[in-house]
């Protein structure tokens, strides 16, 4: 485990000294996050004043379920998604081959292997969105904050397993340098709205089979005092099972594996 | 113009040989929409919206999600890459433009984007067939076409305009966050602009992003856009497009006397 933690340690200073050499990137890119912060609270704001409530969710309901978004975002576009963006490029060019010759868990290794530190935005962003959130709600409840906490590390748990899983199918030849977008764009445009608004087979297909409806909403109605029991045991069943599934998909994938310059 | 086809036919293939990529965008592309359609018929189903409004704004979605498949262009993160790895310097090469090569990739690129969208049209159309068939005519569907022509012209320049400013700045792709946002909050491709307050639609009109989504949509499944409405946004598309070109024609310029490749 300290070994391990130690490589995490490597690759985290890799990173930020390329942020300290190119600070003008590093600048461009919390400009961009800034964007879409705003952007998604304009979003929200807009559609909330126009249609008043969707599913249950009032404006600031959906404000909280905003602000656990962008807290999320901090470490799904932070971490998870600049490692695993390098998979597709690593199998196409053969230099998963140098991976998986160390003497250390593959998995681990290209799960670990980048972060980005552009995300200070949604940080603020986030914390704004629940702030204003929070203040209009009659209520908080202190054990729901706490409880939302965990649930949001639940999330992150579920969060890779099935982006992971969608990423072991880059083991299967084909070219799909465009398979890191895939999660992360119905991450973006499922996850964010209560899963009361989707058709019974939408509903069915993400909560279920894609759990991504499931991965904001969850900790953000524990967080406003929506406490569903069964939902939760479901949530962390579903978490357990992605990360286990993703895990054997991978091992299964590298057995399929042919490197490109073999 | 064989040189053309050949290029739009040795494309082509490639679109469909490497049916994974094709599938992902397609799933990329085509979740957002069937999230936001079934936003409109939850809200319809709970009496927040009326029937009527819930065909409209699923019809918008569906001509949304069709613009997107069939105009859009994507060229512009190789692009990105290239310029900065160095092998742009390949291209530079050959006796051919490189934007001729391009126009040629996009087009191929988009016809197989169209085919792949096809089944989904088609399964669909339940929910918007109805209210298109109510509002549209062979007038419309014509300036639709058109206003599609423009808008692929549009973008294909946006995108060639994002890809230049690689040759000055290191991190071009943030541009393409950037066109994101305006599609979104000034061409509706996230939200109808009827959402957003009269200042904000008035400001869009003057955006190129305005004539991407919402006024064609608007145009084919509304009755009361007057000519005026339609002689302005006509205009200043071509206008839009005019001024890209221009800007697209200096900065190509200005660009290769800038660029020196890595090794050289």
């Amino acid at each position: 485990m300290r070994h391990k933690l130690k490589i995490i340690k490597i690759y985290f200073y890799q990173s930020l000294m390329q942020v300290l050499e190119y600070k003008q990137n590093f600048i461009i890119w919390i400009c961009v996050d800034a964007l879409w912060t705003i952007f998604d609270g304009i979003l929200a704001s807009v559609l909330l004043l126009n249609i008043h409530n969707i599913g249950n969710w009032d404006l600031p309901r959906m404000l909280i379920a905003l602000g656990v978004f962008r807290l999320l975002v901090i470490p799904v576009w932070g971490w998870i998604a600049p490692s695993f963006a390098e998979i597709p490029k690593m199998i196409n060019n053969g230099k998963l081959d140098q991976f998986l010759a160390k003497p250390i868990d593959t998995q681990f290794l290209v799960s670990v292997q980048k972060f980005s530190f552009n995300y200070g935005s949604s940080l603020v962003g986030g914390i704004i969105f629940m702030t204003i959130g929070f203040r209009s709600l009659p209520f908080i409840l202190w054990p729901n904050i706490i409880l939302g906490i965990w649930i949001s590390l639940v999330s992150l748990v579920l969060i890779y397993g099935v982006y992971f899983l969608t990423m072991t199918f880059s083991l299967n030849g084909q070219r799909s340098e465009n398979l890191q977008n895939l999660f992360s764009e119905i991450f973006y445009s499922v996850g964010r709205y209560p899963r009361d608004i989707y058709v019974p087979i939408l509903q069915r297909v993400f909560v279920s089979f894609l759990p991504i409806a499931l991965m904001v909403t969850v900790p953000a109605q524990v967080l406003f005092g929506e406490f569903e029991p069964l939902i939760i045991v479901w949530f962390h069943i579903l978490a357990i099972f992605f990360f286990i599934i993703s895990r054997m998909a991978w091992k299964n994938g590298l057995k399929r594996y042919s490197s490109a310059s073999s | 113009m064989r040189k053309f086809w050949e290029f739009y036919r040795i494309n082509l293939t490639e679109r469909f040989t490497s049916q994974t990529e094709s599938i992902i965008w397609f799933l990329t592309e085509t979740v957002p929409i069937l999230a936001m359609t079934s936003l409109w018929k939850t809200l319809e189903v709970s009496g927040q919206i009326t029937h009527e409004r819930a065909g409209e704004l699923t019809l918008y979605y569906i001509l949304s999600m069709f613009i997107t498949r069939t105009v859009s262009t994507y060229f512009e993160e190789w692009m990105i890459d290239e310029i900065k790895d160095g092998h742009f310097s390949f291209n530079l090469l050959k006796p051919i433009s490189i934007r001729f090569y391009l126009f040629a990739h996009q087009l191929a690129s988009r016809t197989s984007g169209t085919i792949y969208t096809i089944p989904i049209f088609v399964l669909l159309a339940p929910l918007y067939l109805p209210t298109l068939l109510s509002t549209v005519s062979g007038y419309k569907l014509t300036v639709f076409g058109l206003m599609m022509i423009i808008t692929f012209g549009q973008k294909f320049m946006t995108s060639w305009l994002i890809s230049l400013a690689s040759f000055w700045i290191d991190q071009a792709s943030a541009l393409n966050h950037l066109k994101w946002v305006c599609e979104g909050v000034f061409g509706g491709s996230w939200l109808p602009l009827t959402f957003f307050p009269v200042w904000w639609q008035n400001f869009s009109k003057f955006t190129p992003f305005y004539t991407w989504y919402y006024f064609p949509i608007n145009y084919l499944t509304s009755k009361t856009v007057s000519h005026i409405e339609l002689f302005w946004a006509f205009g200043s598309s071509i206008v839009w497009l005019i001024l890209l070109i221009i800007f697209g024609e200096y900065f190509w310029k200005k660009s290769i006397k800038h660029y020196s490749a890595v090794g050289a």
